[in-house]
This record gives structure tokens, C-alpha cells and sequence, in this order.
């Protein structure tokens, strides 16, 4: 089941009328749902999510009671974790290896659902939360708790990541009454969320889709308009599932973490990654960043770098098998070295330039564009990367005025009116968004509701929406 | 609860919306005359040859050649990525709303038997949804279409990249009182490709390996129906297979099976099967867009080829 189903939206909001009528049972009850929500997905999740939180149940219960520091268990739990993380997450994979048949046998019959703890952030939880037990940091879970945090069916399959020390506030709010801005809220994101998958990212898609898999037609600025655009695409796709899973849990009296915080307007590298993917950077920042950088501490500025560079290391291997995540990866790990390294001399700049907006707007340009140009590395097929830079720096100066027909046309999918109509619109509306979005959320999250935001956005979905070809997330790919 | 009441407010608000944009968009559409479906009430002319199949027919026959040849009035009854219960649909319609041909070409090739190519675009008959052979169809190719088309407006909804754009080139045609399609004949000559790709870099780029064609169940299904409907309404039916470029002919792996199957379907049903994959013409790149399908040169000589054909084999 989709979020960006029907059939999510009828689950949900049953369960959450039928969640308001039991209000004794709530955790009981969430936690069912959450188990039919996994058993629609496959009951072979089921059985593993059940397995696995309850191991890691016993796991975190055995770290709080131990005593010694330098016991072998903690390593052990870690391992364990990482391994299955490693298994899961790479499993789908295999048959791109195109191993011995044996093997490719076992992974046909089980990618469908393994693959889910790999992609789910389940793992990088039950992982925090076993450094938080040896830390001494969580509070003895309950068990009821501690299944709900690990199960509960909006952030199963695509986070936010939050530890289970960071939850508590939800067990007591999950057992009151629904108030009103839950409701506000939590309607209103659901269909934001909509509105960005199916209306933003699922018509970005029709272009980007085109150009990576159709390489040999383009040439080498349509690449890189191609890079702008999927940045685009993944920013709608990826924050809307995240809207549809905060809205979703909000209907429960559950606050999620956000994921994101209007990226696209960040104006260095750094900055960047303070606003997308929240939870995941806050996982690699806390519990890996944190501790290199302190060992590391005497390299000073170079030690920061190292640090850097293992975290982005370790994000690659996490996003997948792919070389083209570590040629992401580095990208992105060299961009923060040379901000690391010019910090000083920026802000000596910043200090003595006198326009100051045009300042920013710069920076937000050029951070744009160094993400976008890191980001082709996701959406083209691997075996094709090479042929990519080579022609698109190759025939990057083809490019005429007169042939921006041709051109609109390319990222259009076809220069006829139809794909130029659907470009257009889908440029003015992703514009507009982005303009307004900021607004849009300071006014949801106060709890107040718009009949007239509302309507519109139904309109949008309705009348512009790519509905019956709406695909799968992009972000459960990796 | 006041924002429990904005929410029922908004849904009412909208359910009422939703069943004014499906009139607005039904009124819209109807006037886009260079919509074919939408256009065929509108058509009222009498066509004593029709052409159809996908975009090999509808790119590569250019009526206005035949016609000039035979004294024929010829139709391209045909679009893109079409398979046979697109197709099946589109004549059904058609006969629906005007008279019938007498004749039928309908181009039959191994690729358009194989489900790969071609497919059933369901938008295209979104205006018709109601019609009981349209909903049966619809049914058989696009299931959860016709579930959500029970939702008012849905039906122009699920597919709104195509149908938003059709009204809105039905508001611009009212605008500008247009009343007569771009292409009165039907035959649109093939885009400029980008770069002028020619069929044989096309070949380079994706013919990496043989091509083992498959006779879908589901195409031969619909292309027994497309015979049967011609036969009710006294058509007579011709099957064509349109050129190929010779380059790409290796690719094509077990292609004589299969036009050997529709040789044998052909003579059992007493239908003439004309098979011009290999004519002087498809021994040239510069011809084709991409290896099935000509491009605007390649279709004129195509057409004058099939002209006089026609003239040699067919008395109307």
C-alpha cells in the first residue's frame, strides 16, 4: 500500500475515527494497525519487524542493566544490527551482481520485503538506541512503548529517524484525546503531501525520466537541466512522503520530527544539509560525525575533514551498491571541505560586500547548482555515467538561442505543444510552490485550517495531478 | 468541532466542484477538434478508406497522395503507441457517429502483435466512458481506470496531463472559434527528430541485442474483434505490414514466424494480406525516423507506393 494511495488515505482515516473511539486502547490499537499495515506489504514483515524489535527490546534491556563498559554485548548488538542493515539494504542488489542461481533464487523470492529494513531507517533507530542504552541515556523502555515507537506504520518505511529517548512525549499525547490542530495539522500536511508528489514531483518526473534513460538524445545542457530538475523532483517526492507520514501521525496525537526545513534556500553546503534529511544527518552527525571529529580533535580543521569524509562514506554505502552513490558522496564531501576550509574567508567577504541580499542570492545559486550537478549521479544508470559527463561536457557549448525550441522541447519530453503545455505549467506551478511554501507551513503548523488552501490544493491534485500514473516514492529506491 | 466542520465544509464544497468540472471539462473537450475521439461526432463525412493501426500509420500514410492517385476519400483513423484495443475502440466510435468505409487497411506486423510496443491509452476515451463496449474495454485493458471513473470527474482526473490539456485546447479552440482539426485527413507527418536522428543510430542505441517477438493473446483477442466489427458493418478489411529499414531486419530475430502466423490469419479469414516490410524504399536510412517508422519523406513515398497499389488492386 502506497501512501500516495487511495486505499492509504481509507486505512488511515479509518483507523484514526476508529483510534478516537478507543481511547483506552490507543497504543494497543496503533500497534495493530501498524501490524496490518506491514502484513499489507507482506506478513513475512511481520514476522521479521516482531523479531526484530523484540530482540532489540532484549538488547536495549541488557545494555541498561549492564554494569561493565567493556562488555563484549554491546559490540555484538551493534554488529548484529549492522549486518542485518547491510543484508537488507543491499540484498535487492544482488541480482544486479547476477550471482550463482542458487543465490539469485533466495534473493527474487525475498527483495520484495527485506528490502523494507533496509530502506525503512529502522535499523539506524534500533542502532541509536542501543548507543543510547550503553550511554545510559534511555530510560527503560515499556514494552508496549518501545514496540510502538519501533512498528508505528507512518514512519516504518520512511522515517523520520528518531530515537526512542526522543519519543517520550508521544506516549503521553497518543493516549489523550485528538484535539483540534492535530486534526488541522495533520490534515492539511497529508495534503500538501499529496499535492507534492502528485502534482510537482510526478510531473518533474515525466521530463527527468526521459532524459536519463533516453542519454544518447540529449545533449549536455539538457543533462544538467535535467540535474535541476531532479533535484526538484526528489526534494517534492521525498518531503511529500514525509508530510504524508508527519500529517498521518499527527491524526494520532503523534509529533514526528521533520525531515526537511526548505532546503532549496540554503546558501552553502552545510546549511544544506541542516535542511534536508533532518533526522538522517542528525543520526550521522550525533553518532558518528560527533565522536570522529572529538578523536580526531588535534588535526583541528583536517580532522573536521576526515570526519566528513567517513560520514558521506558511510551514507553511500547506505543509499546502495552503486558507485555512482560514492561519486555522489564525494561530491558532496569535497564541497564541505572547501567550505571548511574557506570559512574564514567568506565571512570576510560576507563583512565587507555591500549588497548583501544579492550576496545571498548568490550563495543560494551556486549551492543549487553544486547540488544539482551531484545529484545527476542519482537519477542516470549506472552503467551510463561515463557516457554522461562525457557527452554533456562534450556538447554543453552546442547549445544556440535558436535552438531553445528544441531545447524546452528535450526537457518537455517532446517539442510538440502538449510537452511544451506540460512543461510550462509544470515549471509555474513548482515556482509558485516555492514560493509560497514557506508561508503555507508557518500557517499549518499554527493549527489554524484554510477552506480556501484546502480547496485549492484539491483542485491542483485533481485537475493537474498525475494520478493514475503516479509512481512509487522515489526515496524507496534507495 | 470547528475545524472538523471546515473539513466537511471543504469536501462538500469540492464534491459539488468536482461534478461542475466534469460537465466544464465534457463541454471542453467535445470542442477540441484535434481531439479524435472527442471529434468524431463532430466529423460527418463520408470516408471510403480508412487507415489504421499505430504510428506507423498514423506518420507513414498520407491520404492526400492516395487520394490523388485513386480518386479515393481516405482517413488515417489512427495514433500513436495504438494496440489493438485502441484501436477496436477508435473504429467503434467512429462507426458509432458516422458511416462506414468501405474500406479497411489495418496494419499488422510483428511488432504491434507483440505487447511491448504499443499499448491501450485509456485517456483517449475518457469523453466516451459510459458506453457499454467502451466500458467493457476499458475494463479489460484499465481496470482500476473504470473503478475511479465511477467518482465524478475522476475520469478526466486519473489521466489530467492529457485531459487538462485537451480542455484547455477546447477553451482555446472556442476562443478562436475553430471549428475544423489541423489535419482534416488525420495523417500527421513524423516530428522532426531531435538531431535528425536517423534510424540507424537509433538501431546503435537500442538494438543492443535480437528481438524475439510474442504474439500477445490480449492483441490477437482485440484483432479478431476489429474483424468481426467488419465484418457487421460490410467492410472490407485489408491487412498491411508498413516498411521496415532493412538495417534493423537482424534484429529482428523470429519476424518470419511471425508473418508467416498472419499470412495464415489472413488466409483463413479471407482477408488479403499485403506485406510492403521490404520495398525499395526501406533499403534507406534517410527514410525512417527510427526503424518501424518513416518519417515525412519516407511516408510520401510510401503513400504513392500504396496509391498505386491500391490503383492496381482495389475497385470501389
Amino acid at each position: 500500500m502506497n501512501f500516495n494511495s487511495a486505499s492509504y488515505l481509507l486505512f488511515l482515516f479509518t483507523a484514526a475515527v476508529l483510534n478516537r473511539l478507543l481511547p483506552k486502547y490507543n497504543k494497543i490499537f496503533i500497534l495493530l494497525c501498524s501490524l496490518f499495515f506491514l502484513g499489507l506489504l507482506s506478513w513475512h514483515v511481520i514476522a521479521v519487524a516482531l523479531f526484530l524489535t523484540w530482540l532489540n527490546f532484549l538488547f536495549c534491556s541488557r545494555l541498561l542493566l549492564s554494569s561493565s563498559r567493556h562488555s563484549i554485548e554491546y559490540p555484538l548488538f551493534i554488529t548484529f544490527n549492522v549486518l542485518v542493515l547491510l543484508f537488507s539494504n543491499y540484498i535487492i542488489d544482488v541480482q544486479w551482481l547476477n550471482l550463482h542461481t542458487s543465490i539469485r533464487w533466495m534473493t527474487i523470492g525475498t527483495s520484495k520485503w527485506v528490502g523494507i529494513f533496509g530502506i525503512s531507517y529502522y535499523q539506524l533507530q534500533n542502532i541509536a538506541n542501543l548507543i543510547d542504552a550503553r550511554k545510559k541515556i534511555l530510560q527503560k523502555p515499556a514494552a508496549i512503548d518501545f514496540f510502538l515507537h519501533n512498528l508505528f506504520f507512518a514512519r516504518f518505511v520512511v522515517g523520520p529517524i528518531t530515537p526512542f529517548r526522543l519519543w517520550g512525549k508521544n506516549f503521553i499525547s497518543v493516549s489523550k484525546p485528538i484535539n483540534q490542530i492535530d486534526i488541522a495539522i495533520g490534515t492539511q500536511r497529508i495534503m500538501i503531501g499529496f499535492l507534492k508528489k502528485v502534482v510537482l514531483a510526478d510531473r518533474i518526473g515525466l521530463s527527468t525520466n526521459i532524459i536519463f534513460n533516453d542519454l544518447y538524445s540529449y545533449s549536455g545542457i539538457e543533462y544538467l537541466a535535467g540535474g535541476l530538475l531532479f533535484t526538484l523532483q526528489l526534494y517534492f517526492d521525498f518531503s511529500g512522503l514525509c508530510d504524508i507520514a508527519v500529517g498521518s501521525a499527527r491524526l494520532f496525537g503523534i509529533e514526528l520530527k521533520e525531515n526537511f526545513n526548505l532546503p532549496l534556500r540554503a546558501d552553502s553546503i552545510a546549511e544544506f544539509w541542516r535542511r534536508w534529511h533532518i533526522t538522517l544527518m542528525n543520526f550521522l552527525n550525533q553518532y558518528v560525525f560527533t565522536p570522529l571529529a572529538y578523536r580526531f580533535r588535534r588535526m583541528r580543521k583536517q580532522g573536521i575533514v576526515i570526519a566528513i569524509w567517513i560520514v558521506f562514506a558511510i551514507s553511500a554505502v547506505w543509499h546502495g551498491i552503486s558507485y555512482t552513490f560514492f561519486i555522489w558522496a564525494f561530491l558532496h564531501a569535497f564541497y564541505l571541505t572547501v567550505e571548511t576550509f574557506s570559512k574564514q574567508q567568506r565571512m570576510n567577504w560576507k563583512k565587507k560586500i555591500r549588497y548583501k541580499k544579492v550576496y545571498h542570492i548568490l550563495c543560494v545559486a551556486v549551492t543549487l547548482c553544486a547540488v544539482c550537478f551531484s545529484n545527476i549521479f542519482f537519477a542516470i544508470p549506472t552503467d551510463k555515467v561515463f557516457h554522461y559527463i562525457l557527452k554533456s561536457f562534450s556538447s554543453i557549448t552546442q547549445f544556440t538561442p535558436g535552438s531553445f525550441r528544441l531545447f524546452l522541447g528535450g526537457v518537455a519530453r517532446n517539442a510538440d505543444d502538449h510537452g511544451i503545455f506540460t512543461f510550462i505549467i509544470t515549471i509555474i506551478l513548482t515556482l509558485v510552490f516555492i514560493l509560497v511554501e514557506k508561508k503555507i507551513y508557518i500557517f499549518i503548523n499554527l493549527g489554524k485550517f484554510s477552506v480556501v488552501l484546502m480547496f485549492l490544493i484539491l483542485l491542483l491534485i485533481f485537475t493537474f495531478g498525475i494520478i493514475g500514473d503516479s509512481g512509487s516514492f522515489l526515496y524507496t529506491r534507495f | 468541532m470547528k475545524i472538523i466542520r471546515k473539513i466537511i465544509l471543504t469536501i462538500c464544497l469540492f464534491a459539488a466542484t468536482l461534478l461542475l468540472l466534469d460537465k466544464l471539462y465534457t463541454i471542453l473537450i467535445r470542442r477540441n477538434c484535434n481531439d479524435m475521439i472527442a471529434n468524431m461526432p463532430e466529423m460527418k463525412k463520408q470516408f471510403s478508406v480508412i487507415y489504421m493501426g499505430a504510428c506507423q500509420v498514423q506518420q507513414g500514410i498520407n491520404p492526400a497522395i492516395i487520394d490523388s492517385i485513386n480518386g479515393f476519400s481516405s482517413y488515417v483513423l489512427s495514433e500513436n503507441h495504438s494496440n489493438y484495443a485502441d484501436i477496436f475502440l477508435r473504429l467503434y466510435l467512429y462507426l458509432k457517429y458516422n458511416p462506414p468505409p468501405k474500406l479497411l487497411l489495418l496494419d499488422l506486423m510483428p511488432e504491434t502483435l507483440d505487447a511491448f510496443d504499443n499499448k491501450f491509452c485509456t485517456y483517449r476515451f475518457a469523453i466516451e466512458i459510459g458506453d457499454s463496449v467502451v466500458n467493457k474495454t476499458v475494463r479489460e485493458n484499465d481496470a482500476p481506470y473504470l473503478n475511479y471513473s465511477k467518482i465524478p470527474f475522476m475520469r478526466y482526473a486519473y489521466y489530467s496531463e492529457y485531459s487538462t490539456y485537451s480542455a484547455v485546447k477546447g477553451l482555446q479552440y472556442i476562443a478562436t472559434n475553430k471549428k475544423t482539426p489541423t489535419r482534416k485527413d488525420g495523417y500527421v507527418p513524423a516530428p522532426l527528430w531531435r538531431g535528425q536522428l536517423l534510424a540507424d543510430s537509433f538501431i546503435n542505441e537500442n538494438y543492443k541485442t535480437s528481438i524475439t517477438f510474442k504474439i500477445d493473446k490480449k492483441q490477437l483477442h482485440y484483432l479478431e474483434e476489429i474483424v468481426n466489427l467488419c465484418k457487421q458493418r460490410n467492410i472490407k478489411p485489408i491487412l498491411i505490414h508498413t516498411p521496415i529499414y532493412n538495417g534493423s531486419q537482424i534484429f529482428r530475430k523470429n519476424k518470419d514466424v511471425i508473418i508467416q502466423f498472419i499470412s495464415s490469419y489472413a488466409a483463413s479469414h479471407d482477408i488479403p494480406f499485403w506485406n510492403f516490410e521490404t520495398i525499395p524504399l526501406s533499403e534507406h536510412a534517410r527514410y525512417f525516423n527510427a526503424p518501424v517508422s518513416l518519417n515525412a519523406e519516407g511516408a510520401d513515398m510510401f503513400s504513392y507506393y500504396l496509391g498505386r497499389y491500391l490503383f492496381q488492386n482495389i475497385k470501389l
